[in-house]
């Protein structure tokens, strides 16, 4: 086995990030021009039981754009990402992805897409080796092209010592490297990223940035779930707020801003304005300090 | 996609669904189980084991009804009535025992595949739900394959052969053509009903060892329960074979009940379907129709058209099943939960000891391996007063009643501390934890 790694290791070259991202824009030099909104969603609505997990939710996303969709946990954005992949059905309301329906284009929606998932989905009982095989398989992928991208990504994202040991055996962290670049190895138009920094450390985070940003110069597209705010206004262009199953707000963060009344704040501060939390968080503050306030240690 | 690359598809999903399996019954042990799959092969191929093991029992049956036929036709002159309830009982115990060996030996690895994660991932790739709903039963069908095989083909095989040679002179071809199909259409709609058991069995099976609330009492009880139910089933099977194949000459020779008593009793049981109305049809077929009172053969007919709607209505629920555990909307089994309110968040303070032990219960509920060594030193005692009721001592060691007696406390006395021991001490991995252990209960008592 370590044979092995040790012959992948030799044919991995020895380059710089920026180099090695620029080499896969060469990779892929004959860049589609997408003009097609990519996501269309209109007035969905999901529920589970008595709950209603997605109220009305209505935004898009163009080509070339990070799309955020960003809210505290049980807000919906999970809900939302798995209609998007067909991997629930909504109760009501309108979805295109490339223009087609999730319901009824399921193949070739999927095809375009690359998911990443909250909690690693990929084969655990699979070596990465087996699992890239399986997926170069499943989607008929050039040989050489896919070898040569996926020296790249694990090179990048310094997980080549892990290509043969059990998923299951790996971190959470490199469990999350290895999902990220079995999204990408098809070159998907549109990429589904729930919660991607999960696990990741501070350099493989900061590749994994770059990498979505070069998806978008390239004309693809990013929808990007998460809850922390910093990474939200960070990576993302626009950030739709979800609350409780409802679309809060949709914009830029200058747009966001203006909508809180909050020049100049970060994200943070409009969020709470947003989703009028931040009376809540102060009172919450105020008890805190009154009950842990007089026991000094 | 062709039918051919989604059974290879289902290969992938096969083996993820072991491990799921193999890493819930690990429980606290997962670690330790992952270092020993990458090192050690065999464990990898604990599936494998299992499968043939299953086959392998399976086919031991076959010489229930081998003994059966060989008896039928060796005593049918002397009393048919009583003959037709023995054969009929026999071959009844024989579909019984092979649903249920499938169970015990398929039931473990079978509900990783019934709790629907494996099939998550395979959502995201470029297949359409029907590709999917098909890679689910190519999946099943993968963890049952040599049980399968041998659970059609082990009656009819059996059944041919001995009736060749207990009366193939007697019966001539055509006869033996006729059982040898009844056989097949027998053993086939058994195969396909004990699947459809197992698919929805395991489905529950995994409802309980996920789904539940983790620390619940109930769920706790559920689980003891259900995993007792499965091993002293386990433990039976093996004891309802060596008696069975022991016994059964003899069940032939006796007449406990008089005529009309057996009449009587033929007719009702020939009428229920599962697990009487297949022993029926078989032995009416291996005798001379004119030997059987018309009312039997009346019963078994229908007792066998009740089966077949039995059949296809497991087999349904069963198809039902598949599609809904490969589906993305596969609906979780939802306890019904109280709601927590503010005044239900409150501190109970125990004992460290105590913390300790209600924390290795909810522990050890949830791991297959633990439940086993818990339960085995209560099994003991019965399996060994059943071994002692047949004999199965007095023949080994004679008649000493003390001898006996004390074989059997050292018997106790070694395993079930050994047991237990390993059992308690296995919850905790860590060293340090476990000397923390133990000094607890020391300044405990």
């Amino acid at each position: 086995m370590s044979h092995e790694i040790e012959s992948f290791n030799k044919c991995v070259f020895k380059i710089t990030q920026r180099e090695l991202f620029h080499s896969l824009l060469k990779l892929n030099n004959e860049m589609s021009v997408k003009s097609e909104v990519m996501v269309r969603v209109e007035n969905l609505v999901k529920t589970f039981g008595d709950v209603v997990a997605v109220n009305g939710l209505t935004f898009d996303v163009e080509p070339g754009e990070i799309f955020g969709l960003l809210g505290p946990n049980g807000a919906g954005k999970t809900t939302t990402v798995k209609i998007l992949l067909g991997l629930l059905e909504e109760d009501s309301g309108e979805i295109e992805v490339f223009g087609l329906d999730p319901s009824k284009e399921e193949i070739k929606i999927k095809d375009r897409i690359g998911y990443v998932s909250e909690d690693p989905l990929i084969y655990r009982s699979m070596t990465p080796r087996m699992l890239f095989n399986f997926i170069s398989s499943i989607r008929n992928l050039d040989e050489k092209e896919t070898t040569e991208k996926l020296r790249y990504y694990f090179e990048s994202l310094e997980a080549v010592e892990y290509y043969d040991k059990l998923i299951a055996t790996l971190s959470r962290g490199n469990k999350q490297k290895m999902q990220v670049i079995a999204s990408l190895l098809h070159d998907p138009d549109l990429l589904i990223m729930d919660e991607p920094l999960t696990g990741l450390d501070a350099k493989s985070a900061k590749v994994l940035k770059e990498i979505l940003e070069l998806h978008t110069e390239r004309g693809g597209s990013v929808i990007f779930s998460t809850h922390i705010l910093e990474v939200a206004e960070e990576v993302c262009d626009r950030i739709a707020i979800m609350d409780k199953g409802k679309l809060v707000a949709i914009g830029t963060l200058e747009e966001l801003s203006v909508m809180a009344n909050k020049a100049g704040a970060d994200l943070e501060d409009i969020f709470l304005k947003l989703t009028n939390q931040d009376e809540s968080v102060a009172h919450i503050v105020k008890n805190l300090r009154k009950m842990l306030g007089n026991n000094k240690k | 996609m062709k039918n051919t690359e989604l059974y290879k598809v289902s290969k992938s999903v096969y083996k993820e669904a072991i491990l799921h399996a193999q890493l819930q019954s690990a429980g606290s042990n997962q670690q330790r189980f992952l270092e020993r799959i990458q090192k050690d092969r065999v464990a990898r191929s604990q599936n494998i084991i299992f499968k043939f093991m299953a086959a392998v029992y399976i086919a031991t049956l076959v010489f229930i009804p081998i003994i059966s036929i060989f008896q039928i036709y060796l005593n049918f002159g002397s009393n048919p009535e009583w003959i037709t309830f023995a054969g009929s009982l026999s071959f009844s115990l024989f579909f019984m025992l092979q649903l249920v060996i499938l169970i015990v030996f398929a039931l473990m690895l079978s509900w990783g595949i019934m709790s629907g994660g494996p099939y998550e991932w395979v959502h995201t790739l470029p297949f359409n739900r029907n590709h999917i709903q098909k890679i689910g039963l190519f999946t099943f069908a993968r963890s049952i394959n040599i049980q399968l095989i041998v659970m059609s083909l082990v009656l009819p095989i059996g059944v041919t052969t001995a009736v060749s040679l207990a009366a193939g002179l007697y019966l001539g071809i055509g006869k033996i053509f006729l059982i040898s199909i009844v056989s097949i259409l027998i053993s086939v709609l058994n195969t396909i009903f004990n699947l459809a058991i197992l698919v929805i069995l395991g489905r529950k099976l995994a409802i309980v060892m996920e789904e539940y609330d983790f620390n619940s009492k109930r769920a706790n009880f559920v689980r003891i329960s259900t995993m007792a139910i499965y091993l002293i089933t386990s433990m039976l099977v093996v004891m309802a074979i060596q008696i069975g194949v022991e016994k059964l000459p003899i069940l032939f020779q006796i007449s406990p009940l008089n005529a009309g008593s057996t009449s009587i009793m033929n007719i009702v049981l020939s009428f229920i379907p599962v697990p009487f109305s297949l022993g029926y049809l078989m032995t009416i077929f291996l005798v001379d129709f004119s030997m059987i009172p018309s009312l039997v053969i009346v019963g078994s007919v229908t007792g066998f058209l009740l089966y077949i709607l039995l059949v296809y209505l497991v087999t349904k629920k069963a198809l039902k099943t598949l599609r809904n555990i490969s589906s993305p909307d596969i609906k979780r089994f939802d306890p019904k939960r109280k709601k927590t309110a503010i005044d239900d968040i409150q501190i109970k303070s125990t004992t460290p000891t105590r913390a300790y032990m209600k924390r290795d219960i909810s522990i050890i509920t949830r791991e297959t391996q633990q439940i086993m060594m818990l339960i085995m030193p209560l099994m003991l005692p019965i399996y060994t007063a059943i071994l002692g009721s047949t004999g199965a001592f007095t023949e080994v060691i004679g008649n000493t009643g003390l001898t006996e007696l004390f074989i059997v406390l050292m018997v106790f006395v070694v395993m079930n501390s050994y047991i237990l021991s390993v059992s308690l001490t296995i919850i905790e991995t860590g060293e340090k934890q476990l000397q923390l252990r133990f000094q607890l209960i020391l300044e405990n008592k």
